[in-house]
């Protein structure tokens, strides 16, 4: 993927463009609109990442991952070993002495830590833990915070075809105070955008949930001889011609 | 993202002139009105998915009938009971007494190893634990605290940035529901689904492989 660094000056310039130059918003609304669509990106998409060194406590499973990253997608040790992931949910039912046990344990619990499971947001837990303090033997893979557009020299790393879907988003948000007629119209632009995150994203797209939000639950459409519709199906049609998109995808 | 931030965007979407909710001129909503939908918006995301959770060890006497919650107690995630003598793990269910006697007619009056916990028959901040313990024991709980109240005096949302626009949707649902001249139910709708999408990228963030 091919990354420029996108000013907020262009990006205020491309908004206005899209408009044919009916600009019904200031320029601090333009750069919040354009921020509100960045971060709803990276929500979505987790697009900005990082990887944030840690250290281990002794006996401890939890290891919090700070503010410079919203959530962890993936754990190694410093030797390159990967953790595989799994759930607090798995860990409590399948191994339930799982919070007493250590890299000492000894038995069946291995010698370095094996798995990982988020617990909040910004925290994980590995089992097993280190018996003792672990200094940098901890790699995080993750989502970083969102780039803030502050002035016009402000820049983000984005590729040259999101840019269309974040001008568009900014303008729906920016639409938003219109409401009526204008922001109605500005919806389908809303719907873009979480098709192009559902792309981006293949959680999201797995999400039943998120599917019919954005319109994307066209699969029961190819199997009409095996599935009968539902009443489900007509709340997702409600759904779509509520944002505008009467139903298509 | 600050307090201050979230409210200038608000003022915004709602057009007032922007001074960090400091006034609100068209009087159709005053400043405590709106640092109170901001503040529901924030609890009511960290309830609904977890967001955060804190976690805390609570002893408990055998024959205990009654456990006492944190004070910041605003949700329980997990709860798993450990037996002080034996340190086994057994992690608790939620029932409520109705599904307690019809499952286990005794669980009040023969106590025995919890199984499950109750925490919506008893006083607020309490919860029970079914059976009742016949060993003492510890609680592990996993909760949802009540985040800081925001005041409009420039604090920091209790949440990544990613998340701020959860908040101003439903804030925003809140304001412009109000029965008034500048009610909008078709804003609303939006506003609300605005929020089921960040409380639906929040799960499947914390959902963990499950």
């Amino acid at each position: 993927m091919v990354y420029v660094a996108t000013t907020l000056a262009l990006l205020k310039v491309r908004m206005a463009e899209a408009r044919d130059t009916s600009v019904f918003w200031t320029d601090e609304e333009a750069r919040l609109a354009l921020n509100e669509a960045l971060r709803d990106w990276n929500l979505l998409t987790g697009r900005w990442r990082t990887r944030l060194t840690l250290s281990t406590l002794a006996a401890t499973p939890e290891v919090a991952l700070g503010a410079t990253m919203t959530y962890g997608m993936r754990v190694t040790l410093n030797t390159g070993a990967p953790l595989t992931p799994t759930s607090t949910l798995e860990l409590d039912l399948g191994r339930p002495t799982w919070r007493g046990e250590t890299t000492t344990s000894g038995g069946d619990v291995p010698t370095a830590p094996l798995l990982w499971a988020p617990q909040s947001l910004q925290q994980i837990v590995i089992w097993p833990p280190t018996a003792g303090i672990g200094t940098n033997n901890l790699l995080v893979d993750g989502v970083a915070a969102t780039p803030v557009l502050v002035n016009d020299g402000s820049f983000v790393d984005l590729g040259d075809e999101l840019l269309p879907v974040i001008i568009d988003y900014a303008i729906h948000c920016a639409a938003f105070k219109e409401g009526g007629a204008r922001w109605r119209a500005t919806l389908p632009a809303f719907v873009s955008f979480l098709k192009a995150a559902a792309e981006e994203n293949s959680l999201l797209k797995a999400s039943q949930a998120y599917r019919r939000f954005a319109g994307l639950d066209q699969r029961r459409f190819l199997q009409l001889v095996r599935q009968p519709g539902t009443q489900l199906d007509n709340l997702a049609t409600l759904a779509q011609q509520q944002v505008g998109q009467g139903g298509g995808a | 993202m600050t307090d201050q931030q979230i409210l200038n965007e608000i003022q915004l979407a709602l057009l007032e002139p922007p001074d960090n909710g400091a006034s609100w001129p068209s009087e159709a909503w005053t400043r405590a009105e709106v640092l109170s939908a901001v503040n529901d918006s924030i609890q009511k995301l960290m309830r609904e998915t977890s967001l955060y959770v804190t976690r805390v060890e609570i002893p408990v006497l055998a024959n205990a009938t009654s456990v006492a919650l944190p004070a910041a107690w605003m949700a329980t995630a997990t709860i798993v009971w450990r037996d002080t003598a034996t340190g086994a793990r057994t992690l608790l269910g939620p029932v409520d007494a109705f599904e307690g006697d019809l499952a286990l007619p005794s669980w009040e009056t023969v106590p025995g190893a919890p199984v499950a916990y109750a925490d919506l028959d008893q006083t607020t901040l309490t919860f029970r634990l079914v059976p009742t313990p016949l060993a003492a024991g510890v609680v592990e709980l996993l909760y949802v605290a009540r985040p800081t109240v925001m005041t409009g005096e420039g604090l920091t949302l209790p949440m990544p940035d990613e998340f701020a626009s959860g908040e101003k949707y439903a804030a925003l649902s809140l304001l412009l529901n109000k029965v008034g001249r500048l009610q909008d139910p078709e804003r609303v709708a939006y506003c609300d689904r605005r929020y089921q999408l960040t409380q639906l990228a929040a799960e499947i963030m914390l959902g963990g492989y499950a």
